[in-house]
């Protein structure tokens, strides 16, 4: 099987996944084409605000059949807190671990301090009844963007720290390769993210590591065969076939991890509804991870080195033939 | 037997039943008096709160800082703009004033005036405070922030206003032995962890109470909250209501001694924060420092609040809640369940996949996983680190990079027994084959988990922390302890298992 053969084709289409990829992240169904606000719905993580996860008690459930989302936002509208503003609230539910059905509601608001947050959920409370376990989570819009530049700064650190390593373990094109595998990777789950119109949170920043690392991992792999393949490499065999043939030796170690870690992945979105976006984000980016180890960073690579060693070889012919 | 192999086995058996010791709830509890793997609040519930200390003015500061400022524009001969305040209310505290001018040209000749400059010496109440602007102007807005400067305050402020917190915890919720308040370093900040907290409103009542006390007369701060003691409430037949029993220490109880002498006849209000608490007349010098405040008629759950309220307010420094996040005991329990479903379906899965492709191998490579399991866990424990939700996560992944280890390692000696060695040599040339791959896919990603260790907030850290061990841990179950199981299996009788390492391709 050649595969490399068809290297032209990857790097194309990988071309194109990357422009795709940064136009969603401007232009997308969510914000309508760029016509309205943020190309990311972005959670209060990064916004700074109030979550209220209220459940609501059975009793009311039992009264009224129902919760829904204007009833609690005639309730919000009602209070007098300046500056506040709301997002439509969410009225779901969701199975216990004892298997009783549990109704309770999502509440984004703008940030609330001790005094407002006590106005909203005695409100609440007046309308629905007292509810045990609710949750609150406020963040102030400057942790907010202390967590992105936390988040962007660990990340660019760690990936220069990385092509470092490679370049002493490996050689520096092959760093360069599996960072841009990398960036691939991260891309491709941001721009789902933000083309669903998917919530973005704190657990982005837990997805775009674990597939750092999966990525990386699985990149060195291959890289690691080339780096051996290489030791015996016959002056006539090209760099590309040379990744070619590593890429197959290691294709059915590729296959395994690839499939067991997207199977359980998989596995865990169906069975635990909560921690459905994360795994999706995780979904897509190890399928990715896998597939841009084999069809992104080995062509890079094999492209690199064969023109490299082309142009060596033209300068000797060139030197040789002026003298 | 190999003499090596036999020590290496008994080593690894002694070590893994050790850690199993200490993981497990009643041994490793008796050891470290409480449970052995701390949970973090998203499987156990409670409370984490963020502070920060509060340099906005209060709300009667800035109506005089108002007043000064028009003053200087009337003396230049400015129309006076119209000015409100910024910010919404938060603890009668706001971010700074807005001037709206009736035009442009006016807010550009206020602001050559270089009064909206970086700093101010503000003069309030027979006080100075030193104050720092940021000016933001649009078109006729011109909107003013205004901070105390930090240097007006104690330097060792915030510590001990940790301590004042740390001991208030203690006070108000025994058997809260995991309770952490701790400075976040290089921020000035302070982060309260009160996991496993029975009620929220325990925790409502640190949070309404991170103010500080003050004692005004005429608007001026006399004295702060900071030595204050408040006895008990009782109630008093002379005056027939229910009073407050108070005492100061130290230099406190001196400057309170002389301020009563000096203004008997007077009301001394009291201040949380910039909220006016009560205002009570001084009826005699307080000598000893120590007092009563009576309230009149007012009912007793009334004057216990007051009470409590002042008990509070003894921080140096006002705090603000930055951040907070409150998860219901009950919800914790439930995500308890949901990681643990979630991490058995992922061990029970990747067991299952090694034993049916690879067979025996794969069932000693399970076995080391299971070590790997302990390990990492016991590190946690002895290290008496948190787990939380995304540390789940890196467990999780780290599981993965063991297992990865192991199949490329299986992948390897199958490569060389289809090259004609025989097993044992095989196994010797899988296991050195497959070194480089393990250990540089591993340090990359030790390197990423490394920095995140120091660059990430919160659930970052907590999943680098267990990233980072097990990187570490599953290096060690991958390379060493599997190869110890595999060389000790195929000691006697090497070649009967050649078959199980998937030789048959070959054979057949």
């Amino acid at each position: 099987m050649d595969l490399i053969k068809y290297r032209w084709y990857f790097i194309g289409f990988f071309i194109l996944t990357m422009v795709l990829s940064i136009v969603f992240l401007y232009v997308n169904p969510y914000n309508q084409w760029g016509k309205q606000g943020s190309a990311f719905n972005l959670g209060i993580d990064f916004t700074g605000g109030s979550r209220i996860k209220y459940p609501i008690p059975s009793q009311y459930i039992q009264e009224h059949k129902e919760v829904t989302s204007d009833e609690v936002a005639a309730v919000l509208q009602s209070l007098t807190i300046p500056d506040f503003k709301f997002n439509q609230p969410q009225p779901a539910q969701n199975p216990d671990a004892t298997g009783v059905i549990r109704h309770f509601v999502l509440i984004n608001t703008s940030f609330l301090n001790n005094t407002e947050q006590g106005i909203v959920i005695k409100a609440l409370e007046d309308k629905f009844g007292a509810s045990e376990g609710f949750e609150i989570t406020r963040i102030d819009p400057l942790v907010g963007k202390e967590l992105v530049e936390n988040g962007v700064m660990a990340m660019i650190i760690a990936s220069l720290l990385m092509v470092i390593y490679i370049w002493f373990r490996f050689e520096l094109v092959s760093g360069i390769a599996a960072i841009v595998a990398l960036l691939h990777d991260c891309l491709l789950v941001l721009s789902l993210f933000a083309f669903f119109g998917i919530e973005v949170n704190a657990n982005i920043i837990a997805v775009l590591l674990t597939i750092l690392g999966y990525s990386i991992n699985d990149t060195i792999v291959i890289f690691d065969r080339i780096r051996e393949n290489l030791k015996y490499r016959p002056k006539e065999i090209s760099f590309a076939e040379i990744a070619n043939d590593s890429i197959l030796q290691t294709f059915r170690r590729s296959l395994n991890t690839g499939f067991t870690t997207i199977f359980a992945t998989m596995l865990l979105y169906i069975l635990v509804p909560n921690v459905r976006e994360l795994c999706f984000g995780l979904l897509v980016g190890i399928t990715a991870g896998t597939y841009s180890s084999i069809f992104v960073a080995s062509p890079i690579w094999a492209v690199y080195k064969d023109w490299q060693e082309n142009k060596k070889a033209a300068r000797k012919l060139a030197n040789a033939t002026t003298r | 037997m190999r003499h090596d192999l036999r020590w290496k086995v008994w080593l690894i058996f002694i070590v893994a039943v050790v850690f199993a010791f200490l993981i497990h709830p009643t041994t490793g509890g008796k050891i470290f008096k409480t449970d052995p793997l701390r949970l973090g609040l998203d499987f156990k519930g409670g409370i984490e709160l963020t502070l920060e200390p509060d340099y906005r003015l209060g709300a009667n500061y800035l109506a005089q800082l108002q007043t000064q400022l028009l003053t200087k524009l009337r003396q230049a001969n400015i129309p006076e703009p119209t000015v409100g305040f910024i910010g919404t209310i938060d603890n009668n505290r706001y971010e700074g004033l807005r001037l709206v001018f009736d035009n442009a040209s006016n807010l550009e000749r206020a602001s050559n005036l270089k009064i909206f400059t970086s700093t101010y010496k503000f003069e309030s109440f027979g006080e100075t405070k030193n104050l720092i602007f940021e000016s933001e102007t649009k078109g006729n807005v011109l909107e003013l922030k205004v901070k105390q400067n930090k240097q007006d305050f104690p330097g060792d402020a915030l510590e001990r206003a940790k301590s004042v917190i740390a001991n208030r915890i203690n006070e108000k919720s025994a058997g809260m032995a995991e309770a952490e308040v701790r400075i976040e370093p290089q921020k000035e900040r302070i982060n309260v962890q009160l996991p496993g907290l029975k009620s929220l409103e325990q925790a409502q009542e640190i949070i309404i109470t991170t103010a500080r006390l003050t004692f005004r007369i005429n608007n001026q701060i006399v004295l702060d909250g900071t030595d204050l003691t408040v006895e008990g409430v009782n109630f008093d037949q002379t005056k027939g209501g229910y009073a407050i029993h108070f005492s100061m220490k130290g230099n406190s109880a001196k400057v309170l001694a002389k301020i009563t002498a000096d203004n008997v006849g007077k009301n001394m209000a009291v201040y949380l924060d910039e909220n006016e608490l009560m205002n009570p007349r001084i009826e005699s010098a307080l000598p000893d420092g120590s007092g009563v405040i009576t309230l009149g008629d007012a009912p007793k759950s009334e004057v216990d609040r007051y009470a409590l309220l002042m008990k509070s307010g003894s921080l140096p420094i006002s705090l603000r809640v930055i951040q907070s996040n409150q998860v219901a005991p009950t919800l914790g329990s439930e995500t308890v369940k949901t990681g643990l479903i979630a991490s058995i379906i992922g061990v029970i899965m990747v067991i299952l996949f090694m034993l049916l492709f690879y067979g025996l191998p794969g069932l000693l490579a399970d076995a080391a996983l299971i070590i790997y399991a302990t390990l990492v866990l016991g590190v946690m424990v002895v290290f008496r680190g948190v787990l939380t939700l995304p540390g789940l996560a890196g467990f999780i992944l780290g599981i993965g990079m063991a297992v990865d280890a192991n199949v490329i390692i299986f992948e390897r000696i199958k490569d060389e027994l289809r090259n004609g060695k025989r097993l044992r040599a095989a196994v010797e040339g899988g296991f050195h084959r497959a070194f480089t791959a393990i250990l540089d896919s591993n340090l990359t990603t030790l390197i990423a988990a490394v920095v995140l260790l120091f660059y990430g907030t919160g659930p970052i850290q907590g999943f680098a922390v267990t990233l980072v061990i097990s990187v570490l841990v599953s290096m060690f179950t991958a390379i060493f302890v599997t190869r110890v199981f595999i060389d000790w299996k195929i000691d006697n009788d090497p070649d009967r298992y050649a078959k199980q390492f998937g030789f048959k391709e070959v054979e057949g």
